[in-house]
């Protein structure tokens, strides 16, 4: 099988990305929703509460912590969504034409940016996490860095192919 | 030529390869000592034969176990975790020798991309011995009854999407190789 072209490897890795698009889309959305009903969550109940038969007697109360857990795992997913839509644009280039374009190194290095900020929010979050007590992990491993900086070296890799691609083109 | 930046980038990545290689040679030396001591060790039995109390191990791995692992369970996965680190290990090698090609100018070495293809394989073989070891516990268990409570192998295609990732590369590599002899030639 081959790695590049049409109905290689990298069609196999775009349509198991393009099932984790879905999943992460959902978790997404899901989260979004979260975020923004939350908050409002002791409204609705008391408006709710005593109308018509319904009574509520859980504790309806969401603290800064949890509203921090669930912005933490929104961010998290948004950097995901974001790397995933990059793979993505990256591996059509492998399916239907050259992988040596300088949008390939541009879509490497914004996914290396996209990667170190959510390594941050990883850090900014921890830190929120003290202040206000949620159970949010750091979870930073060197293997998270050493992926960083590879996607760094990559994009110059491919900015570099680009030229010599360019070059090639001009000499044909 | 590689610019600068890129130059640095790649420098600071190597610092990085060469802390984890010495993390992963730790590893890698560490899980077949517990796996061979892990009958030695003097382990609290727990409630049933079968329960041990991880304190003593942990001590030694403090990283692999959890509490409350029974000792098949402890020798399982410190061979999973060898041979995890093993092929971490001659990853990370070959992500070496390629590291010092880009920063001597020569990304698009023919070198790279069959060093990647080799690192792709060494995943594929660490993946296989590792369906193979769950296989074998399933096996154990079912057979001689040997119980590896605590020792959860969790079968996702999360690795799957990382090796086919690697082969892509590693073809990008040769293509790029390609290109590059040929414009050497007309030149």
């Amino acid at each position: 099988m081959r790695a590049i072209g049409k109905g290689s490897l990298a069609s196999l890795l775009a349509m198991g990305l393009h099932f984790t698009r879905i999943i992460i889309w959902v978790g997404f959305v899901g989260l979004a929703i979260a975020m923004m009903v939350v908050p409002f969550i002791p409204l609705i109940v008391s408006a709710v509460d005593g109308v018509a038969n319904v009574d509520i007697d859980a504790d309806s109360g969401v603290d800064a912590g949890e509203f921090l857990e669930i912005a933490h795992h929104f961010v998290t997913f948004g950097v995901m969504l974001f790397v995933v839509n990059r793979l993505l644009e990256i591996l059509k280039t492998l399916r239907f034409g050259s992988p040596f374009v300088k949008e390939n190194a541009d879509r490497f290095r914004g996914l290396g940016y996209a990667l170190l900020i959510g390594e941050g929010a990883k850090f900014a979050f921890g830190f929120l996490s003290l202040i206000f007590s949620a159970d949010v992990e750091i979870n930073s491993t060197i293997i998270s860095w050493l992926a960083i900086i590879a996607v760094f070296v990559l994009s110059e890799v491919f900015r570099e192919g680009a030229r010599m691609k360019e070059e090639q083109d001009l000499t044909v | 030529m590689v610019k600068k930046t890129a130059k640095s980038t790649v420098s600071t990545l190597s610092t990085l390869v060469v802390a984890t290689k010495w993390t992963l040679w730790f590893i890698f030396v560490s899980a077949p000592l517990t796996a061979i001591g892990a009958p030695f060790f003097p382990l609290r039995v727990g409630p049933s034969p079968s329960d041990v109390d991880a304190e003593g191990p942990t001590f030694f791995i403090g990283l692999m176990l959890d509490e409350g692992m029974t000792r098949p369970a402890i020798i399982l996965e410190a061979t999973i975790i060898m041979v995890m680190a093993g092929a971490a290990l001659f990853g990370l090698h070959h992500l070496r020798c390629i590291l010092k090609n880009i920063s001597s100018g020569a990304a698009f070495a023919r070198e790279n991309g069959l060093r990647l293809r080799k690192v792709g394989y060494a995943a594929v073989a660490a993946q296989v011995a590792i369906y193979g070891l769950w296989l074998v516990s399933v096996i154990l268990q079912a057979a001689v009854g040997l119980d590896f409570e605590g020792r959860v192998i969790v079968l996702t295609p999360m690795p799957w999407v990382g090796i086919l990732g690697i082969f892509v590369l590693s073809t990008i590599f040769l293509e790029g190789a390609q290109i590059k002899e040929e414009q050497d030639l007309t030149v």
